[in-house]
């Protein structure tokens, strides 16, 4: 062969390894998460979690504190002693949540990004995939209980009920998994358009409350996996469901991606009431209390609602922010974690006077 | 939306969907997609060939290189003198770059359109659902089944052989970007030393830099560099235009035509006090980069 096609040829296998070595990170245009506790905050974006104290928002640390190759987007599922979460890397991990330097194990077996809040309960960590699988991880140590497989990306935090994790599908269904074994329902449950949002569980009921792209809203018995109620709208078309419900007062109340906002009764689906078109929505609704609740719009606007529609206050917003994160709210505040906007974190104090409680921006180091 | 999503991203896209729609197979609506907007280019790509072929020929044109032997110390002389032929022949110097430059903002876009599609998050998702237009259900669309061959087309694609992710698209557009860039280079193309130096590290540099952003993002995005970079091959033999000798290390080439250097050396000793006969330029027909080139070839040798 010529030597200087071999040369060539050379050159570009030394280069393909060399920016192997180099790589930069996946790409993703995905949102910040958050997760609390009763005392502190959990950011997740990019390459770092960013713990922060709830009542003074200050930064308590950083993880990981070097630059260590993580790309997370995902909120952190907290108990009393780790943080756990999955990232871009494709690697669920456990940490020790007050020595963050320390982890506990970590999981490489996906091939897929994690791109939302894992799940855990007897042991059993279940944690979606974009790689079109459900992982089933022993929380001790990060072995592979169990693996599976359908037909597209998982996107939505599972709920665990019975010893069964439901899970939301692009494949337009629910699905009831074993957790011990991870071997599905004969019957899955088909809505009509693909299930990006979590389902929601009431307990009292015993019912599995999701929505999906089809335009519908349904109500599950989650031990039959049998439709009680739906919903597709009255005067308004019901469109695109991206976030779960929220239960008030003994009403269901949800919206969809064009901001209606609709109450219904959870035991039959009775609409109670709807406020049309706030403005485009892809964040959830976010209980205030037991009787109020936070309206989050793309655009950066912030409401809030008592239960029979009656504004809390002025409608305010964040400037430059776009919003695709649902409001978190603890006793004391609720938390807005825009993108774009001047700081990752704005906490404004339940009872809303105009005024921030605290922003957090992290500082360069 | 603005209106670059409006003109370019918003209709191409939903083309992409549809076609998806239609075959059921994302990879498939990639090739096919590229191959509709190549077929669409196609005249653009013809008029760009002609232009630079025209170029090429002016290049070597004896007149064209006594002028600029003569006027080489005198750049604005030597530009004014070249509009003057260029006005003459009939060529304008910006046609072989107009066309490319009208692709730049299709291709962009299409390659816009296929991230959109490949939507592997929600807020990706819903920006897809937002532009997909109302006649299309949007229902039967999202997701798009992203899995062609082995690959997932939403991720970097690795080909796992005992174990070992082979990222075998990447290195399908090293090679396929490598033999494109060769392919089209002209048989004069190392005419010009320094020229031919540039070319040579581009044909190096191009090649691993798309490598690199195919090894680093999803699939469907190396898919489409592979599909076209083949299709451009295509285009290109379609319209006789492609140099297959180049690819082929050890086909005997075209005696190459001298270099400008010298050339300019030769003409401007040969031309030193002679002015240049305007009239002396041919009008018709237009003499070939490669008789030009012959016709300079017997005075460099005699000196």
């Amino acid at each position: 062969m010529n030597k200087k096609y071999l040369k060539v040829i050379i050159l570009s296998l030394l280069s393909l390894i060399l920016l192997a070595g180099c790589a930069t990170g996946p790409r993703a245009e995905s949102t910040t998460g958050l997760a609390a506790n009763e005392s502190h905050l959990f950011v997740s974006l990019a390459n770092k979690i960013y713990k922060v104290e709830l009542e003074t928002g200050l930064e308590i640390w950083r993880y990981p504190s070097d630059n260590s190759r993580m790309m997370v987007y995902a909120p952190v599922l907290l108990n009393d002693e780790y943080f756990t979460y999955g990232d871009l890397y494709n690697t669920l991990q456990r940490v020790n949540l007050e020595t963050p330097t320390q982890k506990v194990w970590e999981f490489k077996e996906a091939k897929g990004w994690y791109q939302t809040k894992v799940a855990e309960s007897d042991g059993v960590i279940v944690a979606p995939n974009t790689d079109r699988n459900v992982y089933g991880v022993n929380a001790k140590d990060g072995t592979l209980l169990w693996t599976h497989e359908d037909k597209f990306a998982f996107l939505a935090e599972p709920v665990i009920v019975d010893g069964k994790a439901i899970i939301s599908s692009q494949n337009h269904e629910i699905l009831w998994l074993d957790l011990k074994t991870g071997k599905p329902e004969e019957k899955s449950f088909a809505m009509k358009g693909a299930v990006i949002s979590a389902p929601y569980y009431d307990e009292t009921l015993g019912y599995i409350f999701v929505g999906s792209l089809g335009h519908e809203f349904v109500a599950i018995d989650a031990k039959t996996q049998k439709e009680v109620w739906r919903y597709e709208g009255s005067i308004l078309k019901l469109s695109g469901i991206w976030a779960p419900p929220i239960m008030l007062q003994g009403q269901l109340i949800f919206n969809d991606d064009l901001g209606n906002i609709i109450s219904v009764d959870p035991k039959t689906g009775a609409e109670n009431w709807i406020i049309a078109e706030q403005g485009k929505m892809l964040a959830g609704l976010a209980a205030i209390g037991e009787d109020a609740f936070i309206v989050a719009l793309e655009d950066g606007t912030i409401r809030g609602f008592d239960v029979n529609r009656k504004p809390l206050f002025p409608e305010f917003d964040i400037p430059k922010g776009k919003i695709y994160t649902t409001p978190l709210v603890t006793d004391e505040m609720f938390i807005i974690a825009p993108m774009g906007a001047e700081f990752l974190v704005y906490a404004y104090p339940i009872e809303y006077t105009g005024m921030t409680k605290w922003v957090y921006k992290p500082a360069k180091k | 939306m603005n209106i670059w999503e409006l003109i370019f991203i918003q209709p191409m896209t939903n083309i992409l969907l549809l076609i998806t729609m239609l075959v059921k197979n994302f990879g498939i609506a990639i090739i096919l997609f590229t191959l509709l907007i190549k077929l669409l280019t196609m005249p653009l790509t013809a008029k760009m060939v002609k232009s630079r072929k025209e170029m090429a020929e002016l290049q070597n044109d004896p007149h064209y290189k006594k002028i600029m032997a003569k006027y080489k110390d005198d750049r604005e002389k030597l530009a004014m003198e070249q509009q003057r032929m260029y006005k003459e022949k009939g060529i304008s110097p910006f046609s072989s770059c107009l066309p490319m430059f009208l692709q730049f903002p299709i291709m962009i876009a299409l390659y816009q359109s296929i991230m959109r599609v490949m939507a592997s998050t929600p807020v990706e998702l819903l920006k897809l659902e937002r532009i997909v237009y109302p006649f299309l259900d949007i229902n039967k669309i999202i997701p798009v089944q992203n899995r062609f061959l082995w690959m997932d087309l939403g991720q970097p694609e690795r080909l796992n052989v005992l174990g070992i992710g082979i990222p075998v698209l990447a290195i399908l557009v090293v090679i396929t970007t490598w033999l494109q860039s060769k392919a089209m280079e002209g048989p004069d193309a190392n005419a010009d030393p320094s020229a031919a130096a540039a070319t040579g590290s581009m044909n190096k540099i191009m090649p691993l830099f798309m490598g690199y952003i195919a090894y680093q993002f999803s699939a469907g995005l190396a898919l489409y560099f592979v599909t076209s970079n083949l299709t451009t091959m295509l285009q290109y033999a379609l319209m006789g235009e492609l140099n297959w000798k180049s690819l082929i290390p050890w086909a005997k080439k075209d005696e190459p035509a001298p270099t400008n250097k010298v050339v300019e050396t030769t003409l401007a000793e040969e031309y030193e006090d002679e002015e240049v006969d305007e009239e002396a330029v041919p009008q018709s027909p237009k003499p070939s980069a490669r008789s030009a080139a012959r016709k300079m070839r017997p005075k460099k040798m005699k000196k």
